[in-house]
C-alpha cells in the first residue's frame, strides 16, 4: 500500500515536471517573420508558424517585445545593487527609454525567453503526446 | 657539563614557544600556514660541528617568532533595502565563516562604511582582503549613503597593493576592478553590470555570491575560487530550471544573467592573478 502511495507521488511530479505554465505559452516571446506583430511562445516553437529568431531582433523589436511581456506580468519586483527597487512601473519605463537598467531587464527577460524555448522543445521532444493533447484540447494551469 | 647548560637553555626556550602558542587564539598567520608543531630547530647545533676555536660556544641568538594575523575587512552598506539584505546574510554567513578559519574581521559597516573609517584600516599590510556589499558605479564602491569609498584615482595603492578584492556591488568590474589591479591587487571579483536579486529568493543569490568569500576562505586560488561560484550558481540554475514553475524559472534567468556579469580572473588579466590565493602573500 505504502509503495503504491509512492509510486503516485512520484507520477504527480513527473506530470507537473513536465507542464510549462499555459500562462507562458501565450506570452509573446518572439516576432513573426513579416514583423507583423509579436508572436506567443506557442507560434516560436511551433515548426509551421515563421517566426523571427530572438538574435534577429532588431534593439525597437527586443524592447517592444519585453514591454509586451512585462505588461502582462501581475507584478514586478527586482533589487539591483546599484539602481535599487525596480517595480512593474519602473521596469516598463525603463525599458521603453532603452536606460542601462532597461537594456539589463531586456537581456533577463531574453534569457527568460531562450530558457522557455529550450524547456517547451525538451518535452516536445520528450512528450510530444501530451503536447499535442495540450494544443488541441487543453488550457491547464 | 657545557651539554646540560646548553640542553636546559634549549628547553626553556622551548618553553617559552609553547606557552606563547598556547596562549594566543588560533589566528591565521599572514603565511597562511599553521604554525609548525615541530619544536625549533636548536640553533647553532647542527650534528657534527665543532665547537670553536675559543672553546667558547656563543650563545644561542634569540628568536622572535612574529606572527601577524591575517584580518579581512568587511565594508558593508546597510542603508537601504537593497544592500541591507546581503548585508544581513553576509554578516550571519560569510563573516563567521572567515572567523572560524582562522582570519580576523575588522568590521566597517553601517555608518562606519565610508572613507575616513575604510582607508586607514584597508592600508594595513595585514589586510589581505577587502570585501563587502555596497552600491557600486564603474568608477566606484560605495558605502554609508552612496559614500565614495573607493573611486578610481583616488585611493592610495597602498588600499589595494597585495590584497584580493571581492565586492558585491554593481558594475565596479567595469572600470574600478582593473584599477584596483593596476595598483597591486592580486586578484578582484566583482561585477561589471547591475548584480540583480529578487528578493523573494534573495538569500540563493547572497549564497551564489558568497561561494567566493568561502572560496578564499578555504585557501583556493583565484580560478578554483571561480570553479566553484560557478557549480554554486549551476546548481541553483538547474534546480529552478527543473520545476517547471514559470516564477522559478524567471528566477533561473536572473542568476544566469548575474553569473554572466561576474568577473574576475579567469575572465581575463585586468583582474588580477588567477593563482592568487590568501596565504601566498
Amino acid at each position: 500500500m505504502k509503495a503504491r502511495t509512492t509510486i503516485n507521488r512520484r507520477r504527480v511530479k513527473k506530470k507537473r515536471r513536465a507542464l510549462l505554465p499555459e500562462k507562458q505559452w501565450a506570452m509573446p516571446a518572439g516576432f513573426h517573420s513579416d514583423d507583423s506583430d509579436v508572436a506567443t511562445l506557442r507560434d516560436v516553437v511551433d515548426p509551421i508558424v515563421p517566426t523571427k529568431q530572438l538574435s534577429d531582433l532588431t534593439l525597437e523589436q527586443r524592447a517592444e517585445l519585453v514591454v509586451k511581456r512585462l505588461e502582462l506580468q501581475p507584478s514586478i519586483e527586482l533589487a539591483m545593487v546599484g539602481a535599487g527597487m525596480v517595480d512593474k512601473t519602473r521596469a516598463i519605463a525603463e525599458v521603453k527609454a532603452r536606460t542601462k537598467v532597461g537594456r539589463l531587464l531586456i537581456e533577463i527577460e531574453h534569457q527568460m525567453i531562450r530558457n522557455l524555448m529550450e524547456q517547451a522543445q525538451k518535452r516536445a521532444g520528450g512528450n510530444r503526446r501530451t503536447r499535442s493533447a495540450r494544443k488541441v484540447g487543453g488550457r491547464k494551469n | 657539563m657545557f651539554s646540560a647548560e646548553r640542553k636546559k637553555a634549549d628547553s626553556s626556550q622551548l618553553t617559552l614557544t609553547w606557552f606563547n602558542r598556547t596562549l594566543m587564539p588560533p589566528k591565521k598567520s599572514i603565511t597562511g600556514k599553521k604554525p609548525s608543531k615541530k619544536p625549533a630547530k636548536k640553533p647553532g647545533k647542527k650534528p657534527g660541528k665543532k665547537p670553536g676555536k675559543t672553546g667558547k660556544k656563543k650563545p644561542p641568538p634569540k628568536t622572535v617568532n612574529v606572527t601577524m594575523e591575517a584580518v579581512v575587512l568587511a565594508i558593508d552598506a546597510n542603508f537601504d533595502p537593497v544592500t541591507r539584505a546581503p548585508f544581513e546574510y553576509r554578516e550571519k554567513n560569510v563573516y563567521p565563516y572567515f572567523e572560524k578559519q582562522g582570519f580576523t574581521v575588522v568590521r566597517r559597516q553601517g555608518a562606519s562604511a565610508r572613507r575616513a573609517e575604510v582607508a586607514p584600516e584597508a592600508r594595513k599590510p595585514n589586510v589581505v582582503y577587502l570585501t563587502g556589499v555596497g552600491h557600486g558605479f564603474p568608477e566606484s564602491y560605495t558605502g554609508d549613503n552612496l559614500d565614495p569609498i573607493f573611486s578610481r584615482g583616488h585611493y592610495s595603492a597602498k588600499e589595494s597593493q597585495g590584497k584580493i578584492v571581492h565586492f558585491l556591488s554593481c558594475e565596479t568590474a567595469a572600470g574600478l576592478g582593473p584599477s584596483f589591479v593596476t595598483n597591486g591587487c592580486r586578484a578582484y571579483f566583482g561585477y561589471s553590470d547591475e548584480f540583480t536579486y529578487p528578493p523573494a529568493l534573495a538569500e540563493v543569490f547572497f549564497e551564489c555570491d558568497s561561494e567566493i568569500d568561502r572560496g578564499f576562505a578555504d585557501g583556493l586560488t583565484a580560478d578554483k575560487v571561480f570553479e566553484r561560484v560557478l557549480a554554486r550558481f549551476q546548481k541553483h540554475i538547474d534546480r529552478l530550471k527543473s520545476t517547471g514553475d514559470g516564477g522559478d524559472l524567471f528566477n533561473a534567468s536572473v542568476l544566469e544573467v548575474d553569473l554572466r556579469l561576474l568577473r574576475a580572473p579567469t575572465s581575463g588579466a585586468e583582474y588580477g592573478d588567477r593563482k592568487a590565493k590568501l596565504g601566498d602573500v
